[in-house]
């Protein structure tokens, strides 16, 4: 058995054509998701404290969030830190879906790195580890992308703060009224105008002393976190905006 | 010191075993159980002591030690300095 079970896709390439219309359908995209976040009234519901010291920037950190929250945990991250030149880079697929995502989020100013948390020699962890440890970005990753189970958190992300030596500050959102994706992640887009509620969780430690078995179990208790934060989220929404 | 020395000490700091059981035939994962947290830890630590860039397709050939001192013999130049 090889170190590296796959080599790196090639599924990211694109014909002329689709470039074509994914670069149009990016502008397009771009433009609506900046206009559509314009709209949105986003309030910290919990760990506003660690949001301020996030945007002081002093130490990197993994900031962890289910797939389902990308966009509205991502607006978020958007306006309150990457368009005040915070340093944040961001753990995309090498699929064709990824290709768009990514050149979507290089479009709204984030650093971008591609791979996953297994495939491709542990590429992409090992591109994210170097974002953290040599380039002072903290990183973003949905700990149960690229493609699920939804809700199931893989390894990676606790192993890479894990090597890198930074904390994971979990992350989760909801919205007032929002539509929900087809994708396996049902992901969220919060209606134009929606609030938006943020929560984010206690940094999590992951000490270097902690084994394979400790770090899967570790995983589990993160899941458990984001889930507790979507609720909070949620219940915040329902309360405030019933 | 050597880069391969320095290699094969982190190997052995890495998957704590002694450097002296080392052999270039040593396998990777069935001998010295690198799974994908120690592979992970492995690359890291060389990639930064070694100050150097592993490509996935070279990680994909590495099966054994041997593998990975032949790696750095094709890097010699990159990385002696």
């Amino acid at each position: 058995m090889k170190l590296g079970q796959n080599a790196v896709s090639t599924e990211s390439r694109l014909s002329r054509f689709d470039l074509l219309k994914v670069t149009t359908g990016i502008l397009l995209l771009g433009w609506l998701i900046r206009l559509l976040v314009r709209t949105y009234r986003v309030e910290v519901e919990a760990g506003a404290e660690r949001f301020e010291e996030l945007r002081q920037g002093s130490t990197p950190v993994v900031i962890a969030g289910w797939h389902e929250g990308l966009l509205a945990s991502g607006t978020f991250l958007l306006d309150g830190l990457v368009s005040r030149g915070f340093p944040l880079a961001l753990l995309v697929s090498l699929s064709r879906d990824g290709e768009i995502l990514a050149r979507l989020a290089r479009k709204l100013g984030m650093e971008v790195v591609r791979g996953s948390t297994s495939r491709g020699g542990l590429g992409g962890l090992r591109r994210l580890y170097r974002k953290l440890s040599r380039g002072g970005f903290s990183v973003g990753i949905a700990p149960d992308g690229p493609r699920g189970p939804a809700h199931e958190c893989k390894p990676g992300v606790l192993l890479l703060a894990q090597i890198a030596g930074v904390p994971v500050l979990p992350i989760a959102s909801a919205a007032s009224s929002a539509w929900r994706l087809g994708s396996w992640d049902r992901m969220i887009v919060p209606h134009p105008f929606a609030r938006v509620a943020i929560v984010l969780g206690q940094p999590i430690g992951v000490p270097a002393s902690l084994s394979s078995e400790e770090l899967a179990s570790a995983s589990q208790e993160l899941a458990e976190t984001l889930n507790d934060l979507s609720e909070r989220a949620r219940l915040a929404v329902n309360s405030r905006y019933r | 010191m050597d880069p391969k020395e320095r290699a094969l000490r982190l190997i052995s700091e890495v998957c704590g075993v002694e450097l002296e059981t080392l052999k270039p035939e040593t396998q990777l994962v069935a001998e010295l159980g690198v799974d994908s947290a120690r592979a992970l830890h492995l690359l890291v630590k060389l990639e930064d002591e070694l100050d150097i860039e592993i490509e996935d397709d070279e990680v994909a050939e590495m099966q054994t030690v041997g593998d990975i001192l032949g790696y750095l013999d094709r890097q010699q130049p990159a990385v002696d300095g």
